[in-house]
């Protein structure tokens, strides 16, 4: 039986030694019995077939190879070592990047079923709001026909315990959230919809597994704990599971219940504002339902909601679908992830193949080396196909270690972006079967590259003649190789390329972090009060802030006040877009008179706003005036151009204030109406450290109001926040282009040198023949020309290709970049001048009789 | 002078589990049987011998164990084993159904 027979084989495999022994004996034995005169044959050929019969012949060869390959790589440590980390820096570069690709973008998040999950965003001509207001979220639930379960989570942070300063990042979400995302509670229980949802239930909180262990030390009574919550009582129902994901990535620390909001925050009409934006809504499609058949059919739950909020309401807004599949990302966003991701994908691939190109070079020198070797094999019998074999099977096996080494290197870099870009904890880093698959192939791709190029050169040559020479021979054949010209060739372009774009996104955040932004942030503190929570709206608001910008503002640290509808460089923007400037996306504030002074926004012309003005009144940036009036003389026009219903009273100066370095926004400026003071920031400019103002700041919140439990925060953090990325994908872009260099010159060092000294009979004979030393120096050099200015012009003009693409968003980078080019070609040619004197130089001085020994 | 004719392969290990079914016997002494009972017709080489036994081995049909030969000398003794059997009763099938499409053939043609 098969299974047997495969017991059997391997069974001989284990106990092959005696085998073969026990075989010889028994042919020995039969020797003796026919008599010593009797022929017996090949004995030696004999046992091979007989062998032959165990196991198949080319998986015995290969065995051969692969231990005879170890051994090589043992016997030459430094050579082993070299290979092995520069192909784990190139596998380990590309694993990386697909690690991060695979967990961002590729991986839906890990909830139930993803595919009918969808979230909602509302979309009509004139404005796209992911936020919608809570009232219009249960009428929705109420009044369609294709979804199944609808989902709603909303709120900000909220303090816990009775220290006003500990405030933890927590979600209002509504009562099926964990149910319908597939999760249950590691401890008690999760909320439930009915029970959880009616009048009189208690004040329900689910804390986070990782709350649970550090705050609660993990203990196994908190479930049915009372705590403080914005210093309302609420009871802990429940330990939510072990990275259970977040739809928003903002990683908070406790849910509580969307209906119950007013509990923690008396006196807010978060349930019954019909004009705000503050729900996010997600639903679970019927079965058989797509996203655009829901969005379809909800077309009339809108137009109802139009009939019925007209205010609120347009009849021609609909709700735009996202699919959870893509990770709730718009069409628009995910195509902008791809083309990054591509891009970011080519580079890593261009190192990859630099990495290839360089041990490509080190594997051909090597085998050179050891052509005698092969030469004793051919003349032993060796076919050239298994020589050729024997090296690709030793090419694997540095593959195999490089895979291994990059594997390690990956999931190390990965490890260490996460933490420093602040990915959210849940996302799981560790390699699966898509990065081990990757990995084998990225390792089998690189030893093709080459390990097969190297190992066909070599066999091609005449191995007998080699033994006769004893190794050294003239240059033509493989000197001569156009390949290995190419393979310079090649190196250097593809190192060009990198130079060329880590050279751009260096210089890119050079001008980003001294260029003038067109605000000035470093000293302005930002505080989050937010009345509207707390029941104080219109004229009360107002009179709040008045009082709160009383109380700082008699402090001498601080140099002036402005109230904001947004933070500058903050996380939630309201935008507009105008049909007579189509291009732009318009940041709409409203600020008081005093912001442009305390942002440091020059006013072009005209003037600010005065306390007369009304909402007619408005000031746009140089930006929007050029792109909606083609003009700067923009004052006392119309706004916007094709329905004007406001005044241009001012232009201000362009202030980027939502995407620093961005080219397609510009800035629209209201003054603050009547209710708006509910919903309003402070900012404070200090004259001197602005941390000094937190406390203050937050103290006055509390003073005025003693409900009020106030956030502050410094705009410099912010700032950082949002650079951060960007500053570490230059580091790392800068790193990249730095190693790419190096790996450049040490393969061009490697080839060059190698090629000269194989050149040494050729030299000693010109030098016999009475050259000089200038002019055999001057040949040498001059072939080198060729490949090196070759990949020069290629690279160059793959480099100015992607730099022009990352001119474009989302990176902005400067196009034109002429320094780094010029500084790479410099240092080509100094390794090239090098690497060839050296050996050279030796080669010159060798006696001419000796190179010519073996004519 | 016996001379080897060139069998078929198939045959060989036909024949080696035939000759094995009257009993256990080494190596030399399959090949010493054979000569004999074909009445010299049929030569086995080594070269053949050797090999043929290995892949019986590997399917499983013979087992072989050292033993000490009634001359003291230790040899390696085959013996058929249950599967052996069986593998033999196909072949030798086989073997007659073709030799018997030929002689037809041959007869008729």
């Amino acid at each position: 039986m098969i299974l047997g027979e495969w017991a059997r084989r391997v069974w001989y495999l284990m106990h092959r030694r005696r085998f073969e022994r026990e075989l010889a004996e028994e042919m020995a034995a039969h020797r003796e019995m026919m008599g010593e005169r009797q022929q017996f044959g090949n004995a030696l050929r004999l046992r091979e077939e007989s062998r032959d019969a165990w196991i198949s012949r080319w998986l015995d060869e290969a065995f051969q190879d692969l231990r005879h390959g170890a051994r090589t790589l043992w016997r030459t440590p430094t050579f082993t070592l070299a290979a092995v980390l520069i192909l784990s820096f190139g596998i380990g570069l590309n694993l990386a990047f697909f690690q991060l690709l695979n967990v961002r973008v590729l991986r839906p998040p890990r909830v139930r079923n993803p595919e009918t999950l969808v979230s909602f965003d509302r979309h009509s001509k004139t404005f796209r709001s992911n936020g919608i207001p809570y009232p219009a979220t249960q009428f929705i639930r109420h009044h369609n026909s294709v979804l199944s379960a609808v989902l709603t989570s909303g709120g900000g942070g909220v303090v816990w315990g009775d220290d006003a300063s500990d405030r933890l990042g927590a979600l209002y979400v509504s009562a099926n959230w964990f149910t319908e995302l597939g999760y249950g509670a590691a401890l008690g229980r999760v909320f439930v919809e009915g029970t959880d949802e009616r009048p009189d239930a208690p004040s329900a909180v689910v804390v986070s597994h990782e709350l649970w262990r550090t705050r609660l030390q993990g203990e196994s009574d908190v479930v049915g704990r009372s705590v403080r919550i914005n210093d309302r009582p609420a009871t802990i129902i429940g330990v939510a599971a072990k990275g259970f994901p977040d739809l928003e990535q903002h990683d908070p620390q406790l849910w509580l219940l969307l209906h119950q909001i007013d509990r923690f925050n008396p006196g807010t009409d978060f349930k019954e504002a019909w004009g705000a934006h503050n729900t996010q809504l997600y639903a679970r499609l019927r079965p058989g339902i797509t996203p655009a058949a829901a969005k379809d059919a909800l077309r009339a739950t809108v137009g109802e909601l139009a009939r019925l909020r007209p205010a609120e309401f347009r009849p021609d807004e609909t709700l735009e679908p996202y699919s959870g599949h893509d990770g709730f990302r718009g069409p628009r966003d995910h195509k902008e992830l791809l083309t990054v991701a591509l891009l970011i994908g080519s580079l890593t691939l261009v190192v990859l193949m630099v990495v290839c190109a360089n041990l490509s070079n080190l594997i051909l020198s090597h085998a050179i080396a050891r052509l005698r070797e092969f030469g004793v094999r051919a003349a032993l019998g060796a076919s050239r196909r298994r020589i050729v074999r024997q090296q690709l099977v030793e090419n694997l096996l540095l593959a195999s270690l490089g895979a291994l080494g990059g594997l390690l290197l990956g999931y190390w870099c990965v490890r260490i972006l996460a933490a420093q870009t602040s990915t959210p904890r849940y996302l799981d880093f560790a390699p699966d079967w898509r990065m081990a698959t990757a990995a084998c192939a990225i390792a089998l791709f690189s030893t093709l590259l080459f390990g097969l190029i190297p190992a066909w050169m070599v066999s091609r040559r005449d191995l007998v003649a080699v033994v006769k020479e004893g190794g050294h021979q003239t240059s033509r054949g493989l000197a001569r190789a156009r390949f290995r010209l190419m393979l310079i060739a090649s190196e250097v372009a593809g190192c060009c390329v990198l130079l060329i774009v880590a050279g751009l996104m260096v210089r890119g955040l050079q001008r980003l972090l001294m260029s003038d932004l067109g605000f000035e942030f470093e000293q302005v503190a930002v505080m989050d009060a937010s009345p509207r929570q707390y029941g104080i709206r219109g004229e009360a608001a107002r009179a709040y802030w008045d009082e709160v910008k009383r109380s700082i503002g008699v402090r001498p640290d601080v140099e002036r006040l402005a109230l904001a509808s947004q933070a500058p460089l903050g996380e939630s923007v309201s935008e507009s877009m105008y049909n007579d400037a189509s291009r732009l996306r318009v940041t709409n504030m409203h600020v008081e008179p005093s912001f442009f002074q305390l942002m440091r926004i020059p006013l072009l012309t005209g003037r600010t706003f005065q306390p007369s003005d009304d909402h007619r009144a408005v000031i746009i940036s140089r930006r929007l005036a050029i792109e909606m009036y083609g003009t700067l003389d923009v004052l006392g026009k119309g706004f916007p151009k094709s329905k004007p219903d406001r005044t241009i009273i001012g232009m201000s100066a362009d202030a980027p204030l939502i995407e620093v370095g961005a080219t397609t926004v510009a800035e629209q400026y209201s003054p603050i109406d009547r209710d708006g003071y509910a919903d309003v920031l402070l900012l404070a400019r200090a004259r001197g450290n602005p941390e000094a103002l937190l406390t203050p700041m937050r103290a006055a919140a509390r003073a005025a109001d003693s409900r009020i439990l106030a956030r502050a925060g410094l705009m410099k953090t912010d700032f950082d926040e949002r650079l951060r990325t960007r500053r570490l994908a230059s580091l790392v872009a800068g790193v990249i282009g730095l190693l790419a260099l190096s790996l450049a010159c040490f393969g061009i060092f490697g080839v060059v040198a190698y090629g000269v000294a194989m050149r040494t009979k050729e030299i000693g004979i010109r030098r016999a023949l009475g050259a000089d030393a200038a002019s055999v120096v001057r040949l040498l050099l001059g072939q080198l020309a060729f490949p090196i200015g070759i990949g020069m012009l290629f690279g160059t003009v793959a480099g100015v290709a992607a730099g022009w693409m990352l001119a474009r968003a989302p990176f902005y980078l400067p196009s034109t970049d002429v320094a780094t080019p010029a500084v790479a070609l410099v240092f080509f040619a100094l390794t090239a001048i090098i690497a060839a004197l050296v050996p050279a130089s030796r080669a010159l001085g060798t006696e001419p009789l000796q190179a010519l020994r073996h004519e | 002078m016996p001379r080897d004719v060139g069998l078929p392969p198939c045959t060989l290990n036909l024949i080696i589990l035939r000759v094995l079914r009257a009993g256990p016997l080494h190596g030399y002494a399959i090949a010493r049987r054979i000569q004999h009972l074909s009445k010299d017709e049929l030569q086995v080489e080594e070269g053949s011998l050797y090999p043929a036994l290995q892949r019986l081995l590997v399917k499983g049909c013979v087992k072989a164990d050292w033993t000490v030969s009634d001359t003291g000398r230790k040899v390696r003794v085959y013996r058929l084993t249950a599967s052996g059997r069986k593998q033999l009763d196909t072949e030798l099938a086989e073997f007659r159904r073709s030799t018997w499409a030929i002689e037809s053939l041959i007869e008729t043609a």
